[in-house]
């Protein structure tokens, strides 16, 4: 009898902060994608990205890290390879050397997307603009998109 | 011809703010500035709002230490219920705000500090960091890792989130205790211990390369300010506070937190958001006193637990009286989370600890409240008025990074007499200078209640105010 394949584990982390606006829009998609219950799939939410998410990055194979991103003119899915990028200033890190980090330190890190969401208003807190809430909509497609694949 | 240095901005701290270094005329440090350049005024949000809601609304003042403010106002909330509350609701509490020293302690040290302690004061920034870090002594940064993650990880088993968590309410906390989670954290105490002990032997046989930096950094005589238990314990949730001097004689004791306008009063300075608490019996400047894990160390008597007195005794041999230099803040904060692991360890092997009963009801009785408890940078204070429904008319906080003020400005003026040469900020004396701030580990974003991380500048000014030499360190 074939053994079967034990599902891929992945790792969602919303990042952001949901009393800023449409910087909640990476914990509002990772909050929805929890919801879906799918087997190995396990859902973090990082109001900053900080560096013990390491250890949660180097006991999965796959991860996607979504966040709010001003600069993006559409919901955008791409590859991300660790780097020496890093925050020096304050508690927080860089999801590039996030990755360096969990290579260094673990021998290892996931195959790893960066899904940023069109986001422009961070004034009110709790609620996602118009633009923000219709990206998210496209955000969760293509989530989907990215579980299937696996 | 007098001049100035700026460092701005700062760097691994929480908050923004920069440093400014005054010459004389011979191009000696004379002065040095720490200015806080950010500001939120917290207080003023809170008018209006009802009291029950201020553990909740304050914890938002921060993302780094939301649990520490949840104590101070559930606290001072409890004096408005002017109830009692279950006393295993106050065990549950103490543990929740030790796994927060625990997950901040494990921050300040292994990922902000250390890097200057492994990798050297004088190595390049752009190799002096947690990447670096990992890279050569992945070890020791795992074991950072593995200690904030577990502080994290009893906060969000205990109050349901790491971040922001609203299970500590007024009357005690929201639900109890279940068998799973108690027997989940006491399965990881063991590792704890052992990554801290290890950490510990690694620092006690290390601090000695940085004798100067010891001799340098923040090192006079002051008051230290803490809370103590009733037999002199080392505390972190309740108690009353001491205050001693340099020599740990005790200058002050069993200062209640309805009385603490007696002791402390706030001073304002012109170029900076962060006030002056100084001891008031002293008067300003001259009541400048230190708060932390080094002030908790030098006024508690003893740490009632049996491996913490072990380390306890140790650092005392540092010093005859108090430890008084501020670079030993790291070695302090070692011993804390030694002690928070015991603690966590005992309270939860306590024979109610899964009791039901949690949380005491009543309305407000009275129209004033005071909280005081020990947050990872030192006493937090939460004073809130209320009218007869309950609403917030007037709430003063007093954030640890405020109390340490004084003293960091006095540090910082030591340090860049020691460092700062010539009218050129040079790496090495820019990194220590910012090394002294970074012993008090300060979150500006509450002490001020300024929003982000910590950048810094660094300015040079002459006599005539003309800046000479500026160094800017930004995200």
């Amino acid at each position: 009898m074939n053994k079967p394949a034990s599902p891929e584990r992945c790792l969602i982390v919303g990042i952001g902060n949901p009393l800023r606006g449409d910087d909640g829009v990476g914990p509002a998609a990772a909050r929805a994608i929890e919801a879906w219950q799918r087997p190995g799939v396990r859902v973090l939410i990082a109001h900053p990205l900080t560096p013990e998410i390491a250890h949660d990055l180097a006991h999965v194979d796959r991860a996607l890290l979504i966040d709010a991103d001003v600069a993006a003119p559409q919901v955008v899915v791409e590859p991300l390879a660790p780097s020496d990028t890093r925050a020096p200033l304050g508690h927080h890190t860089v999801p590039s050397g996030l990755l360096r980090l969990t290579e260094n330190l673990f021998g290892r890190a996931p195959r790893t997307w960066l899904m940023r969401i069109p986001a422009s208003a961070f004034d009110a807190p709790d609620a996602l603009s118009p633009r923000a809430a219709a990206a998210l909509v496209q955000a969760l497609e293509a989530a989907k998109h990215w579980l299937d694949a696996a | 011809m007098s001049r100035t240095i700026v460092i701005d901005p700062v760097t691994r701290i929480e908050g923004h703010s920069k440093i400014t270094i005054f010459l004389d005329d011979h191009g000696e440090v004379r002065d040095a500035r720490f200015h806080v350049t950010q500001f939120r005024g917290f207080e003023k949000f809170c008018e209006g709002r009802p009291f029950t809601e201020m553990p909740a609304l304050t914890a938002r003042t921060c993302g780094i230490c939301p649990v520490s403010h949840l104590m101070a106002s559930a606290k001072a909330c409890d004096e408005i219920l002017a109830t009692r509350i279950p006393d295993t609701a106050v065990k549950l509490r103490r543990i929740l705000n030790l796994a927060q020293l625990i997950q901040s302690h494990a921050l300040s040290f292994f990922h902000l500090s250390s890097p200057d302690l492994l990798l050297g004061m004088d190595a390049d920034p752009a190799q002096r960091n947690i990447l670096a870090l990992a890279a050569s002594h992945p070890d020791l940064a795992r074991d950072g890792i593995w200690l904030r993650k577990f502080g994290q990880q009893i906060i969000e088993q205990l109050a349901g989130k790491r971040i922001h968590p609203a299970w500590v309410v007024p009357g005690g906390v929201s639900r109890p205790l279940t068998p799973d989670t108690r027997d989940w954290i006491l399965v990881r105490i063991p590792e704890g211990i052992r990554i801290i002990q290890r950490t510990l032997e690694w620092y006690k046989s290390a601090y000695g390369h940085f004798a100067d930096e010891i001799e340098h950094f923040a090192n006079f005589p002051s008051l230290f300010m803490a809370l103590v238990s009733g037999d002199g314990s080392l505390e972190h949730y309740d108690g009353a506070l001491r205050v001693v001097d340099e020599r740990r004689k005790i200058v002050a004791d069993d200062i209640q937190a309805a009385d603490y306008q007696d002791y402390i009063a706030e001073h304002v300075e012109p170029d900076s958001y962060l006030k002056s608490p100084y001891f008031k019996l002293m008067g300003y400047p001259e009541g400048l006193y230190r708060v932390g894990p080094l002030a908790r160390l030098n006024c508690a008597d003893r740490s009632g637990a049996p491996l913490t007195s072990v380390e306890l005794f140790a650092f005392r041999k540092l010093s005859k009286g108090a430890v008084l230099s501020s670079f030993h803040y790291h070695y302090a904060r070692l011993i804390e989370i030694l002690f928070g692991l015991e603690r966590i360890e005992q309270l939860l092997n306590e024979a109610d600890i899964l009791s039901g009963d949690v949380r005491a009801h009543a309305g407000p009785n009275r129209g004033e409240g005071v909280g005081m408890s020990e947050a990872p940078r030192g006493m937090l204070l939460h004073h809130y008025k209320v009218d007869r429904n309950g609403l917030v008319t007037w709430a003063n906080l007093i954030i640890a990074t405020g109390h340490n003020n004084l003293a960091m400005n006095k540090g910082i003026t030591q340090a860049a007499k020691r460092y700062v040469k010539g009218d050129k900020i040079k790496e090495g004396a820019l990194n220590r200078v910012e090394a002294v701030i970074r012993c008090y580990d300060p979150c500006l974003s509450c002490s001020t209640h300024a929003l982000g991380q910590m950048p810094i500048v660094m300015q040079l000014v002459g006599p005539d105010g003309r800046v000479l030499d500026e160094q800017a360190r930004f995200p």
